[in-house]
Formats: structure tokens, sequence, C-alpha cells
């Protein structure tokens, strides 16, 4: 008789989900997402859309920071690429937008190399400050780069148009970026299987042991940066097509820091924690408008101006408690309720 | 005979029923208008965010006060976005698809202005851009959107000319210094414009990066180039920076600015320079006799921290609340958005009360360019006076 969670061959181990409930669980939830236009008016999907803009930029820097243990805080500069990369692509050189955006990935792709190389001599907080610095080059070539990116005027971003329809309604541009999420998860849970994702944890975890066992450091850390820039490229010609405008100012370097604050909310190294990080970050002022709604217009009195800075601190608080009662993050959370769950009445 | 008169009736009131219905917008009820803002209420830009909403509360406070538009009370509502763009399209969203607000006069600063645009323009709302005018705004053009203020080109040749023609500044050196971003080129194009105009000499024309904060070569150039007259093309913590430095080298200069340079944070800043500097603005100060009355009427109608926050957006806010008013009382009952867009379109030589010059949006751009009122800065009491009324020139 079974006792345990046992697995018989390599496949079994490396399988993307245990039993086919859990497919039909992704299948169900993708078709729900996808259904939400029906329901929802356009502040609540333009809210999904933003949330799910987040969360393919939040996979790639996961599978920088969380699985090679690459710390970036430069991911703004690769989103600023990929949203400037859209507009001056389609604007100015014609290309077709839905060309523009696996291309403004690709650019950001052969950016990232700027930092990547550092990064083959850097660890911790010096990489972290190589990646900030890369962020800050790029934001003042784009505003020296006045013929090509008009400066700091920015650039308006036609719409994105497939088999000629314009993907200009909300709706249509809403399931575009489900579509490309539910492709980069597929992705992201394909690469964390392979040779190339065993290798990016096996640097993660001690380089010195990785490199004695033959894994090339010079590429895999490269491959990590350029994947991961791709990610950001293309959230940030989606952020880009989403606002339908490009300036420097949309991509402040605070963006970075969030990013990694999503990652670590959601649970550092975790696919589904990062989609998760990305999602309860991006609603997390709106649950808070939320809540101060309910409080009624006595608590706007009460409060005054004041109270946008309350919220403000409440955004930060709620994150320090995150990180200071499970370090884990959502994952944490996702897999202790599985667990609860699963063993119930026998749970602890 | 009684039968056709109830149905004749009954088709009159029917009519009468969805006239009624037809006459009045999406925000707008029998008893409230709703009106929309996105401003940044909190984050680097938040004193002109509040300062823009305080005045545009006390506009709706004065107007519901005097019974109203037509018996409409206004209501508005507003979103903060903290001075993120992405955050302002949100914010934007929200109130047009959610709130459903008949019109919007506020619409955020910065690249966010640009950002919430598309989402105004396709559902077609009545919109007044103030706080941060800028040509992208008005170009394409978007006709529901309007715009009050000039550039910041005009405000940097009216008061170059006014140096010429009544400083005696015509053989002077002159100087500018300008950030490095749309706001800075803007000035740039107005300062050379009048140097090229006044057949003036200029003999250094500085940039500076956003965020900088050391200013002591700039200063240096000035100084070596004999600079006579210097133009501020910065914003607020710049302005200090390169006037104590030119302090500190003791340059002797007559220094000018725009309406930045005339916010109080500035002035706080400069004033240990001791340059009793000009700057230009198209709405008055709150020292002068329309600001002091507006100041009354904020004491009667908001609370203490909304009358301390109060500034030339106060004013700014004050002002666009009040045209949209007037754009939907003179669509009477029926209020709808192509009724109060047109109305907005006819609008000319509308009265402020003295706070700003005539405003008038009847032009293809849909752009009103108040006329500019030239002020002095006291640095020992770190107040301002008037120089000249609002002129067009």
């Amino acid at each position: 008789m079974r006792s345990g969670d046992f697995k018989e061959s390599y496949g079994q181990l490396v399988v993307l989900a245990r039993n086919p409930v859990g497919w039909v669980y992704a299948a169900g939830a993708v078709l729900a997402l996808s259904l939400l236009p029906v329901f929802a008016g356009g502040y609540v999907i333009n809210l999904a859309t933003m949330a799910g803009i987040a969360a393919i930029g939040v996979l790639g820097l996961n599978l920088l920071c969380g699985v090679a243990g690459q710390l970036s805080l430069g991911h703004a500069g690769f989103l600023a690429l990929g949203g400037y990369a859209q507009a001056i692509l389609v604007t100015d050189y014609g290309v077709p937008g839905w060309i523009a955006l696996p291309l403004s990935g690709a650019i950001a792709a052969a950016a990232s190399l700027v930092v990547g190389i550092p990064s083959l001599r850097l660890r911790g907080l010096y990489l972290a400050l190589t990646t900030l610095a890369f962020a800050y080059i790029v934001r003042h070539l784009i505003l020296i780069s006045e013929d090509i990116t008009r400066g700091s005027s920015g650039m308006p971003v036609p719409s994105l148009a497939v088999a000629g329809l314009r993907l200009d309604q909300q709706a249509h541009f809403y399931l575009l970026v489900l579509a490309l999420l539910v492709a980069f998860t597929l992705c992201t849970l394909n690469l964390m299987r392979s040779k190339v994702g065993r290798a990016w944890k096996a640097i993660r975890d001690h380089d010195i042991a990785a490199s004695a066992m033959g894994i090339s450091l010079t590429r895999y850390k490269l491959l990590a940066f350029m994947v991961s820039a791709f990610y950001a490229g293309v959230a940030g010609a989606l952020m880009a097509l989403h606002i339908r405008y490009v300036n420097v100012d949309n991509f402040s370097l605070l963006l970075s820091v969030e990013a990694l604050a999503m990652i670590i909310v959601g649970g550092l190294g975790r696919t589904h924690g990062a989609i998760m990080g990305a999602v309860f970050l991006s609603l997390l002022h709106e649950v808070i408008r939320i809540a101060f709604g309910y409080g009624g217009s006595a608590l706007q009195a009460l409060l005054t101006d004041r109270i946008y800075e309350i919220k403000e601190i409440l955004y930060g608080v709620v994150i320090l408690l995150f990180l200071r009662l499970e370090p884990e993050g959502l994952a944490g959370i996702w897999r202790k309720t599985k667990r609860f769950w699963v063993k119930w009445p026998l749970s602890q | 005979m009684k039968r056709k008169t109830f149905k004749v009736a009954g088709a009159a009131l029917a009519a009468l029923i969805a006239g009624a219905a037809a006459a009045q917008d999406v925000g707008v009820t029998d008893s409230e208008i709703l009106i929309g803002e996105v401003l940044m209420l909190s984050g680097p830009a938040a004193f002109i965010g509040k300062s823009a909403a305080a005045g545009s509360k006390l506009a709706a406070a004065e107007i519901n006060a005097a019974g109203g538009i037509n018996g409409r009370k206004l209501k508005v509502l507003y979103e903060d976005d903290g001075y993120v763009p992405a955050r302002s399209v949100s914010a934007m969203r929200k109130l047009v698809d959610v709130d459903k607000v008949f019109a919007v006069t506020g619409t955020t600063g910065g690249s966010g202005v640009t950002a919430v645009l598309p989402v105004l323009d396709d559902a077609k709302v009545p919109t007044i851009v103030h706080v941060a005018p800028n040509p992208t705004v008005l170009n394409p053009r978007r006709p529901s959107i309007f715009m009050i203020g000039p550039d910041y080109d005009l405000a940097a040749y009216q008061s170059i000319r006014h140096a010429v023609e009544k400083m005696g500044k015509k053989g002077a050196k002159f100087g500018l210094i300008y950030q490095n971003d749309d706001y800075g080129k803007s000035v740039l194009k107005g300062y050379q414009q009048a140097m090229k105009d006044f057949g003036l000499n200029s003999v250094a024309e500085l940039p500076y990066q956003r965020g900088a904060k050391d200013f002591s070569a700039e200063a240096l150039r000035f100084k070596s180039a004999g600079v006579e007259v210097l133009y501020l093309g910065t914003v607020i913590a710049e302005a200090g920076g390169i006037l104590s430095e030119s302090r500190r080298l003791n340059a002797e200069m007559t220094v000018l600015g725009n309406w930045a340079a005339g916010l109080p944070a500035t002035i706080r800043l400069t004033a240990p320079s001791g340059y009793d500097y000009l700057f230009n603005d198209y709405y008055a100060a709150l020292t002068d006799p329309a600001g002091q009355k507006f100041v009354e009427s904020a004491k009667n109608h908001l609370s203490a921290d909304e009358v301390a926050s109060l500034s030339r957006y106060a004013v700014s806010g004050y002002v666009a609340m009040k045209v949209m008013g007037e754009a939907i009382s003179r669509c009477g009952k029926a209020v709808t958005r192509p009724c109060v867009i047109a109305e907005l379109g006819k609008l000319k030589d509308f009265s402020t009360g003295g706070l700003s010059g005539p405003i008038s949006l009847d032009n293809p751009a849909g752009h009103a360019v108040p006329a500019l009122k030239l002020f002095q800065v006291d640095t020992k009491t770190s107040s301002v006076k008037a120089l000249t009324d609002f002129a067009t020139k």
C-alpha cells in the first residue's frame, strides 16, 4: 500500500501537473478570466489588464532573481526599452504592431548583455547597483536621443492591429494580454523543469559547485538576463500599448523596486507566486481604496486631505507585514492552505 | 372624443418624459451633476494636486451655495494617481466607467495628462485641462478636450520684452538656465525668439538634468560670461540652487522667471539669495485684491488644511470649475455632453472676477491663452507684489 507521494521516474518528477485535475482547474481559471469582459466594466478590465502586464514582467524577473539568483534593480530600463521599441518600430519604421511586440522583447534581450556581462563577476549588492546604473543609462539615453525617441516629450503609441482587427477596444487588448500571460506562464514552467532551469537553480544555490559540475556560468547567467529582459521588453511594449503613450516618466526606477516586491510577496522562485504577487500588489491600491470607501464620508472628512498619504502608508505596511509574517509569500500561504485542505481533519 | 383626448394627452406626456430622459446625459440627475478630477494628491507633486483640488472644491461649493446650476448641485469626485501615469489611466477609467462622471476638470500633471487623454476622447467627456497645460494636449485636436493656460515660451518672451521695453535692458548680456525636458525646451524656444525679435545678446544658454542639485558650475559660467539678465527655466528647488550659488559669487543680475518661480516653495528657497526677481503668471497672486477675496471665500467653504494648501494651482482649479459650470449653465435644463462641449467651444471673454484675464475657448484649438501679469518677489518679506495688470503684450 502506498503511504506517500512517490515518484517512480524522472518524467513524473518534472511533470507540470501531478494529475489531470490540475489542468482542469487551470483551464477553468483561464476560461473564467477570458469571460471577464462579458461581466465586468471597463474599469475592472483595465485593472485586470494592468495586473496581467505586471505578471508577465514579474515572471521574467522571477526567473532572473528567484531562479537564477541574479539580483536586478534595472528592470525599469528593460521595460522602457520594450515600450519605446514598440512605439518607434510601429511609428517610424512601419513595422506591424504584432511583429513589433516580440521584436521589442528581443531588443530588450539584446540590451541585457550590457548588464549581463558585468554580472559574470559581480554578486549581490554590487550586481544590484550595476543593474540600477543600467536603468539610469537607459533613461538618459532616451532623453538624449531626441531624434529617435522625441526626448522628454514622449510619443504616442498606435494601437495594435492583428489580421485587420484593431485591438484598441479594452476587452480585445485584455484578451491578448491574458493569452500572452498564459503563453509566458507555460514557457516559464517548461524552462524551470528543463536543463536550463536546473542550471539556473544550481548557480543560485552555489555557483562554484555548479561550475565544478560543468555548468557554464557565462552562458547561463547571460541567458538568464536575456530571457528575463525579453519578458520585461514584451511587458514594456504591452504597457505602452495599454497607455497608448510612452514617456520616460512611465518607467520610473520605482517600478524596478515594485517588481522586486512583487516576487518577494509572491514567493521567490515560484512561478505561481510571481503571478500572485503581481496581481496582489497591482490590486492592493484598489483594495485599500474600496476599504476606505466602506468607511463612508465621515472617515473621509475626518482625514480630509491626509487620506492619500495614509493610503500610501497602508500600502507599505501591508507589504512589511507580509514579509514579516509570511516570508514564503503568497506561494507559501497557498501551499499551507492546500496541505490543510488535504490533511483535514488531521491538519495542524 | 374623451378617449381621443386621453390618448393625445398620454402621447404628449410620454413624449415629455422621453424628452426629459434624453435631455440629460450620463452623470446628470434631476438634482446633481457629477464632475470628476484625477490629481496627484500624494507623491512628489502632491502640493500641486491638493491645491488644485481645493480650488475646484471651492468653486463647486460657491456654485452650490448659490443654488447650483439650474437647480442641480455639483458633486465632485477626486481620484489620486500619486503622479504615476499608469495609475492616472486607472483612476480616469474609474471616474468615466464606474462613477460615470459627466465631465472632467482635473487631468493630473506630467506625462499622466497625455496618458489619460485617450480615455476621455473615447468617451467624449467634456474636459478642461489646466494643471499642466502642454502642446500635446491639443495636438491632435480632440473635440471634447479644452485647455486653459499658455505655454512657457510665451511667458519667457513676455518677461524678456518687459525687461527690454520697461527696464532698459536692451544692451544687457542675457543668460538662460533651463531644465532639459519639454518644459525647458519650451522656455528655450520663447527665450530664443525674444533674443531674435529684440536683437538681444545671449551669452549663455545652459541646460541642466532634471533632479540636479549642484549648480556651482552653471553659476560660474554665468558669472564669467558677464550675464546681466538671467532667465530661470527652472522648477522649484533648482531656482534656489542657482540663485544661492550666484549670490555666493557676488553676481549682480536682474532675474526673470515664470509662474514656477512664483510658487511659495520657490520663494522660500530663493529668499536667502536676496534677488528680488520678476516672474509672470496668468493667475492673480493670493495677495492681489481678487486673490484676497478668493482666500476669504475659501475660509468660509473649506477646511483649515485646504485653506493652507492654497496657491496659484488652487486658482487654476477654481477657474476651470467655474468655466465648466458656465458651459453647463448655458445648456439650461437639457444638460448633455454634446451641448456642454459646444458651449465650451463658444466661450468668449469669460470673466473670472479678476483672478485671471478673460477666458476664451472659441478658437479651433480649444485653447484659452489668458493674459499674463508681472509680479516681483520681495525677498525681505518673502512676498510678491504685482507690477502690471493682466496684459496680452
